[in-house]
């Protein structure tokens, strides 16, 4: 699954621990998030697209594998 | 039907537990070389109850290392301790299925492990491969 967050994230200025802080994760989990090594989960997509002020769709998309 | 993990079912001490249990291990290692060494009557008579009693101190040590929640406890640590607790379920599977192949092989007496051998096996290999996830992520 495909991913803008570090894009986002660079729109608004925020580091990968600043992310991790303001939703509640660790910023290795940003990391791997960011690195397509882990895919969050409904509830964190959620939270990160509420920061970024966007929806879900816009923020995480299906590759050819999924 | 929902299914719904959080991190108290998953990893049950705090942080700082990780701590108590590397001191049980150290202390379990250091009282079986003094054990072994100390010429002492005691210690030779009741040898067998003083491996059962070690080997369940460095089990101890070794369950609260792995029970005990990170820094920051989110929903990829609970992933990372369901793949690795898989992995270590899998490969202790393995083994004693395996363990008569292996006996045959090196021309070895047929024996089963021992539940606290299985324990061990299977928390060393989940909290390497819990560590491994850790340090790759």
């Amino acid at each position: 699954m495909e991913n803008t967050i570090k894009v986002e994230r660079a729109k608004l200025n925020l580091t990968q621990q600043d992310l991790a802080d303001l939703v509640g994760v660790s910023r290795q989990t940003i990391n791997s998030i960011e690195a397509e090594r882990y895919i969050p989960s409904t509830t964190l997509s959620l939270k990160i697209s509420k920061i970024f002020k966007t929806t879900v769709n816009e923020i995480f998309k299906l590759d050819e594998d999924d | 039907m929902e299914i719904k993990l959080n991190q108290k079912q998953i990893a049950w001490f705090p942080n700082r537990y990780k701590k108590i249990g590397i001191g049980i291990i150290i202390l379990t290692i250091i009282s079986s070389i003094v054990f072994r060494f100390l010429d002492v009557e005691f210690f030779r008579t009741q040898k067998h109850l003083l491996g059962i009693i070690l080997l369940n101190s460095f089990i101890l040590g070794l369950f609260i290392i792995a029970w005990s929640k990170e820094k920051i406890e989110d929903e990829m640590t609970i992933y990372m301790r369901l793949s690795a607790i898989t992995l270590s379920f899998t490969f202790a599977v393995i083994m004693v299925i395996m363990k008569p192949v292996f006996d045959t092989i090196f021309q070895d007496p047929l024996e089963n492990y021992s539940g606290q051998e299985i324990i061990i096996m299977m928390l060393i290999i989940f909290l390497s491969s819990y560590n491994m996830m850790k340090i790759r992520s």
